[in-house]
């Protein structure tokens, strides 16, 4: 079979699957929700405090959501077996790895960008400041995917990840989160946004070509 | 010709076997056997180069065992079923997998799990859950099948049925390693490979 072919096998998998576990892949978005609710229910109703906070939020709220989905994304099919099968398959592991970072992220993460568009109301946040957030949500969450899966990988076999994760993925997500501030706080002032913006592009860029190699890895390890 | 070398393998700070060797030819079954803890499963493993070895190499026709993905079957105790979806998704998705064409109605047909075919895995029998996961045998196009435990929770009629597709793949030409508390019949044995529990 073809790469592609397998590789779009793979993702048609992980849909399929998802949507027999619709419970499982609804909590994080269900959990984001609560968060911007419960945000200017506390602080109360200042526009310009919320709309000065709501970027944060929005990316504060985006890390907690993606820590609840982030330790199942192999061990599922580590417990079940289908995961020795896919690696005495043949196809490259990296492959293996980057259809499940790509289907992750349309699944868990491309949803709560999404869901994002609630800072517009909740936080009265300029539909204009939310579409650059959006962005900088859809770069910082694929990069947090990547990130991670390297994670996800090396605790698969230990079940008591989320803790672990949490210590494992924030600390690096620390300038992805830096380079988000400083494109939100130029668009705030109407000044151009690409130069934050393209290093935090390069930053997923790179996870995105260096985290299916090392996942791969140490899946090997923990299979073995 | 599959043959391993020198194997060491050493797990918990326990040697579970130490400089072995084995050969197996076309058309050969071999029978592994030894008390619980003894290291089939991970002599099996380790044949179809699952595990990290200490020490020691595995070839299949002078070919490293690591490049013979689509030549191998292997069937552990994880079956490699989604318990979520149904036995049929299950199989199309090996099948997809391995790039086999077969008619999953008829396969499932074979194994006796007729009008279940949409009926989530979760809620199979164990042995049912075994049968889906045993299906591959028919359809494999893999020369060399390590098989740990493939009899468990299998009904006598089950395990005369599979006895029955050993010996179809043994004069095929194919490789057999199989591992079980269960005894073989005598006929189908060519090699009987005895692994010790080591302290």
């Amino acid at each position: 079979m073809m790469y592609s072919q397998f590789f779009k096998h793979m993702l048609q998998r992980d849909f399929q699957v998802a949507a027999t576990q619709k419970h499982e892949f609804g909590l994080p978005i269900i959990f984001f929700i609560l968060v911007l609710v419960l945000f200017p229910l506390s602080i109360g109703p200042e526009p310009g405090l919320l709309n000065r906070l709501a970027p944060a939020v929005g990316w504060i709220a985006l890390i907690l959501a993606m820590l609840i989905a982030l330790p199942r994304m192999f061990v599922e099919d580590y417990e079940n077996g289908w995961l020795e099968q896919l690696f005495l398959s043949g196809y490259p592991g990296s492959l293996i790895v980057s259809a499940r970072i790509i289907s992750f992220w349309a699944l868990y993460c491309l949803p709560l960008v999404l869901t994002s568009f609630l800072l517009v109301p909740f936080f009265s946040l300029e539909i204009k400041l939310w579409w650059v957030l959006a962005q900088t949500l859809l770069c910082g969450s694929m990069l947090m995917a990547c990130l991670g899966s390297v994670a996800s990988a090396l605790l698969v076999a230990s079940r008591k990840g989320s803790g672990v994760m949490a210590l494992l993925v924030v600390p690096l997500l620390i300038p992805a989160l830096i380079f988000a501030t400083a494109t939100m706080d130029a668009a705030g002032q109407n000044l151009p946004i690409t130069g934050p913006m393209f290093i935090l592009m390069a930053l997923t860029i790179f996870a995105l070509t260096v985290a299916p190699i090392a996942t791969a890895q140490a899946l090997k390890l923990n299979l073995g | 010709m599959l043959s391993a070398k020198n194997l060491t393998c050493v797990r918990n700070q326990r040697v579970l076997f130490e400089n072995l060797s084995l050969e197996l030819n076309a058309g050969q079954l071999m029978y592994v056997t030894g008390p619980n803890g003894a290291g089939k499963t991970t002599l099996l493993r380790s044949l179809v180069g699952l595990n990290q070895l200490q020490h020691g190499e595995i070839t299949f026709n002078q070919q490293n065992i690591s490049e013979c993905g689509t030549n191998i079957l292997f069937i552990g105790h994880k079956p490699a079923i989604n318990e979520w979806l149904t036995a049929e998704q299950n199989l199309l998705h090996w099948l997809s997998l391995t790039q086999v064409q077969a008619d999953s109605t008829e396969l499932l047909y074979k194994v006796g799990l007729t009008g279940l075919t949409d009926v989530p895995v979760r809620y199979l029998s164990a042995g049912q859950k075994r049968r889906v996961a045993l299906v591959r045998m028919w359809i494999s196009q893999a020369k060399i099948w390590v098989l740990d435990e493939p009899f468990t929770s299998i009904d006598h009629k089950g395990v005369e049925v599979l006895t029955a597709l050993f010996k179809r793949h043994k004069e095929n030409g194919g490789y057999v390693i199989v591992t079980s508390h269960q005894s073989l019949p005598e006929s189908i044995v060519d090699q009987e490979f005895k692994l010790a529990y080591r302290f």
